[in-house]
């Protein structure tokens, strides 16, 4: 399951629990007609995200902009309604409700749509997932060479999850640009990070010579479409057409380019390594000549890499249980009540819902604005693993 | 033009009505002066201070309510305060406007007449604020004086706030909230000195009050609960543990004009382990007497040495005068986490009474009002002992009421027991300094407990099936006692015997005070319900059932009248 998070900046991991709580509804052959009657299709976009999306339309972004040529093709206005995408699982939640009729840049995944089985994702617009954003100075293309040093990610990605555990050190931050801002002050060298926003922030960027790779490990790359309603079949199927169609215009391809939308390729060995850097300041408005690059090393290690397991992560042996049980009274037990029985007003933890890892993420990054610290800089890795293992330890109540 | 002269013309005639008929029209605000809050005993219609007199009596001589008719009593209206935190407040009353500071969120003034809402300041408390205080973005009020409203964060900065507008005049950051220092009490405000002290017992601060300047914010002294080396009394901490000692005073004080002393009853020293700070560690779990001037401690009263329970001391203290044992006695009165009510004099901290009025199994106080503990009932290292009051206390924080008509006091009582153990801590900035674990082994219950004061007996107790810990009581000149129940009920009890003569169910459970006051002529009756703060956080097996499953946060004013 955890390997769903964050696919997108979008898709939370809070959404595992809603999606859960819902039903899967009837389909529902009526949405274009009622679309039309409203003349309008409602896209959930971020105010503030370029590439994707800018409320300030300065430039509006790829997503939107794809976005517009759809609706056109159905002859639809495009209405928008501003969300923060970072909190994905409520703008998912919006897409639930009804606030709006599209999601964009969900993979189209088939793990993805298990979990949130309420949804459903159109044929991609773009291949996207997560590339190796590489300071000016880093010394080395190839990212299991910063297995010790640290690999900055986008906290609960993918990425995230995976280089946990594959042993590498990792470093967590709060969206790409947060990254970028790190690579700038010399904090790190080397990231994995949302492709698309990682082409966009070195190009807009130029001067601190950042390299963005366009080969990626498969496991990082997902193809992308619109986020739908899954009842709402007639309008998936409309969007595909829109979307054939403009591909077949050569519409689509000229917006890529537009925004530097450069599909993310499999790594494979046998590709020689290239030296091209991404420069920016081109002069073009919105067109970041994105980034193109080597990729490196032929022996990246398998996914899931056999030194990492559940034990191996999170030791359960009697003196960590011991120390996370001290532990969570120093930090946890003012919020989650003694021994791990709430009181009611706040989550029970002995009844969280995911795995030793999703609850690893959650006690490092917060959920701040809702009561929930973020114990990243109170706690040691080691000591937050110590706290999970001793929750995980805990009887459920029946 | 025309329109410009039309209105000119309409705002004349209205500056002119209100002129003519005063109040009547308008809810104005009136300056809280220094005069205004020291005669507050003979102003039943406003509630202008936290405890409604600086002698922090909550007592209201209104009687148009009584036990008469209070069964008649009914929501007169009722306000969404848009708020899921604990409620913890009380609110005031100056002259129809009712100042409701709703959790951390926001402060509100409210017509009392028509629950028109008058202005609404916008507090801004960091996110991460509560990760360093132990019970939630609760508040225990605002206070007033002169045209301004006080207000302190939980990220430790003093508000001043305009009465008129609730515009921000000027804040003031008074503290470091990352190293646990948080405000939660509604200030003390003396002689244009307003005064705070600071929660974070749980966290490892050193325990401080502050009295400001109510113009500028500018310290004008500072008074340190837990000496520092080179200080007296810093021989009480053994192995060096006074630099987290704890000790907060994080309750509203008294005052006492006459005297010139404010009353602040102080907290647990820090770790609970208590094998970390051999000694008195004084003056922790104190009733301490600091003279309003200058800070200065005129004298002190530990209740519990070298403290092994969390039996904090920072209960409001009661300015009375009445007969003990026969003399007139100008006296405070205190009723402790330990379960025992002590009767002090109010100038030299002489302990001159006491009665348990709680259930408590740990031992009792001698003659000289020292605690005489049976030894298995004392926590240790490794030593599991379970014992009654709770770390929640036999009284809680919520606040007592003292009827000085009858003598009589009602008091917040919870019946609960805990086991629990110390063990090895390490201060580490962020998290708590607690070192110790245990368990609450069933459910606790509550009552309203009377006690007259003038012969030192219990009177009677009404029983609530869940603790009465955080909803503070209110006496009022009709013979009535009101308290909040974690249910969510407002009920008014007969001071004679302890008989429910009315109830009424709020949206939510009650963790705040009742407060009385007049407007338009009328007795008005007002509870902000919002159930929260410490007790469902730190309870756990504690909170009974009936509670956990059924009772919902958020936040509502009721404001009651007789038809
Ligand atoms: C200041 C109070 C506070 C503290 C301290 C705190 N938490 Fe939380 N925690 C919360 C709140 C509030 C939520 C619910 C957030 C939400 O509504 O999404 C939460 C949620 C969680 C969740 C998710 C529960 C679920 O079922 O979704 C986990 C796991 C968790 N906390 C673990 C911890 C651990 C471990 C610690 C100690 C290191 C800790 N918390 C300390 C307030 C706190």
């Amino acid at each position: 399951m955890r390997n769903l998070h964050r696919i997108v900046s979008a898709a939370a991991v809070t959404l595992a629990g809603f999606a859960a709580g819902l039903q899967s509804g009837p389909v529902d052959a009526g949405t274009l007609e009622r679309l039309k009657s409203y003349g309008k299709i409602t896209l959930c976009a971020d105010r503030d995200l370029l590439p994707h999306s800018s409320s300030a339309m300065d430039p509006p972004g790829f997503d939107v902009e794809v976005a517009h040529e759809v609706a056109r093709h159905l002859e639809l206005e495009l209405g928008f309604q501003w969300v923060a995408a970072f909190k994905g699982h409520r703008a998912i939640r919006n897409l639930y409700s009804g606030d709006c009729d599209i999601f964009m840049g969900l993979p189209n995944d088939k793990d993805f749509l298990k979990e949130a089985f309420r949804l459903d994702v159109t044929e991609p617009y773009y291949t996207g997932g997560f590339a190796v954003l590489l300071s000016k100075d880093a010394p080395s293309t190839n990212l299991e060479d910063y297995k010790t040093k640290g690999v900055a990610v986008d906290i609960m990605t993918v990425p995230d999850f995976r280089l946990f555990e594959r042993g590498f050190e990792r470093k967590l931050y709060y969206g790409t640009a947060k990254v970028v801002e790190a690579m700038k002050s010399g904090e790190v060298q080397a990231a994995l990070v949302p492709a698309l926003e990682a082409g966009w922030l070195a190009h807009t960027h130029g001067e601190l010579g950042l390299r963005v790779l366009d080969r990626t490990e498969k496991q990082y790359i997902y193809p992308m479409g619109f986020g739908l309603r899954k009842k709402e079949q007639d309008l998936k199927q409309a969007i595909n057409e829109a979307l054939a169609k403009i591909e077949a215009s050569g519409r689509l391809k000229e917006l890529r380019e537009k925004y530097g939308v450069v599909d993310l390729k499999p790594e494979d060995g046998s590709t020689p390594e290239k030296k091209a850097a991404v420069e920016g300041g081109s002069g073009e408005k919105a067109a970041p000549t994105q980034v193109a690059e080597a990729k490196v090393d032929a022996a990246a290690p398998a996914a899931g890499s056999a030194a990492s397991s559940l034990e191996s992560d999170f030791p359960s042996d009697p003196a960590s249980i011991k120390k996370g049980y001290s532990l969570y009274k120093q930090a946890c037990y003012k919020c989650h009540g003694p021994n791990g029985v709430s009181g009611g007003t706040r989550p029970d933890v002995r009844m969280f819902a995911g795995d030793h890892y999703e609850m690893f993420a959650i006690v490092q990054a917060g959920i701040v604005d809702r009561g929930m610290p973020a114990w990243n800089d109170y706690l040691t890795e080691t000591e937050m693993k110590q706290i999970v293992v001793y929750i995980k330890s805990l009887p459920k109540p029946e | 033009m025309k329109s410009r002269w039309a209105l000119f013309a309409s705002a004349a005639t209205t500056a002119l009505l209100v002129g003519m008929a005063g109040q009547a029209l308008a809810a104005e605000w009136t300056a809280v002066t220094d005069e205004r809050l020291q005669s507050a005993e003979k102003n039943a219609d406003d509630w202008l201070i936290y405890g409604r007199t600086y002698s922090s009596l909550r007592y209201s001589p209104l009687k148009e309510i009584n036990t008469e008719n209070v069964s008649k009593l009914k929501p007169k209206f009722q306000i969404a305060l848009g708020s899921i935190e604990g409620q913890e407040l009380t609110p005031v009353v100056n002259n129809g406007i009712m100042i409701v500071a709703v959790s951390q969120e926001r402060i509100d003034a409210i017509d009392v007449k028509t629950g028109e809402r008058l202005w609404r300041h916008e507090i801004k408390v960091p996110a991460d604020a509560t990760q360093f205080t132990c019970c939630g973005k609760i508040t225990r009020g605002a206070s007033l004086y002169g045209d301004k409203v006080y207000f302190a964060t939980l990220d430790s900065r003093l508000l001043a706030i305009d009465a008129k507008d609730g515009k921000l005049v000027w804040e003031k950051t008074l503290a470091d909230y990352k190293a646990g220092y948080t405000l939660t009490m509604a200030p003390t405000i003396v002689k244009g000195k307003v005064m705070v002290g600071f929660s974070g017992g749980e966290f490892g601060i050193v325990g401080q009050i502050l009295a400001l300047d109510s113009e500028t914010g500018n310290e004008v002294w500072k008074h340190r609960t837990i000496p520092q080396p080179g200080e007296p009394g810093y021989d009480t901490w053994g192995k060096d543990s006074a630099k987290y000692g704890g000790g907060a005073a994080w309750l509203t004080a008294s005052y006492d004009a006459e005297t010139n002393l404010t009353f602040w009853g102080t907290g647990n020293p820090a770790p609970w382990n208590a094998d970390m700070r051999p000694g008195d560690n004084l003056y922790s779990n104190s009733l301490i007497a600091l003279d309003a001037d200058t800070g200065k401690q005129k004298w002190y009263f530990q209740h519990v040495p070298n403290d092994a329970w969390d039996w904090d001391s920072m209960n409001e203290a009661l300015l009375i005068d009445t007969k003990i044992k026969g003399k007139d006695t100008k006296a405070v009165i205190q009723a402790h986490k330990n379960g025992y009510l002590y009767t002090f004099d109010r100038a030299t901290g002489k302990c001159l009474q006491t009665v348990a009025f709680s259930p408590l199994d740990w031992g009792k106080l001698d003659e000289n009002c020292k605690m005489i503990v049976k030894p298995d009932k004392r926590p240790g290292v490794d030593k599991k002992a379970t014992f009654c009051p709770s770390y929640f206390g036999g009284k809680g924080w919520a606040h007592m009421t003292y009827n000085p008509e009858n003598s009589m006091v009602f008091i917040p009582t919870t019946d609960m027991c805990v086991t629990l153990h110390h063990e090895e801590t390490t201060y580490k900035k962020g998290t708590m300094y607690l070192g110790a674990g245990g368990e609450i082994p069933e459910p606790g219950k509550g009552m309203l407990t009377a006690v007259d004061v003038s012969n030192n007996k219990v009177a009677w107790a009404w029983n609530n099936p869940s603790p009465l810990q955080s909803g503070s009581a209110m006496a009022t000149g009709g013979g009535l006692a009101f308290v909040g129940t974690f249910e969510g009920d407002l009920v008014a009890l007969d001071q004679k015997d302890g008989k429910e003569l009315w109830k009424h169910r709020n949206p939510s459970g009650i963790v705040g005070g009742v407060i009385s006051f007049n407007a338009g002529g009328k007795q008005h009756i007002a509870v902000v319900s919002g159930y929260g703060g410490a007790f469902p956080l730190w309870a756990g097996t504690g909170v009974p059932p009936h509670i956990k499953n059924n009772v919902n946060p958020g936040a509502t004013l009721t404001v009651y009248a007789l038809d």
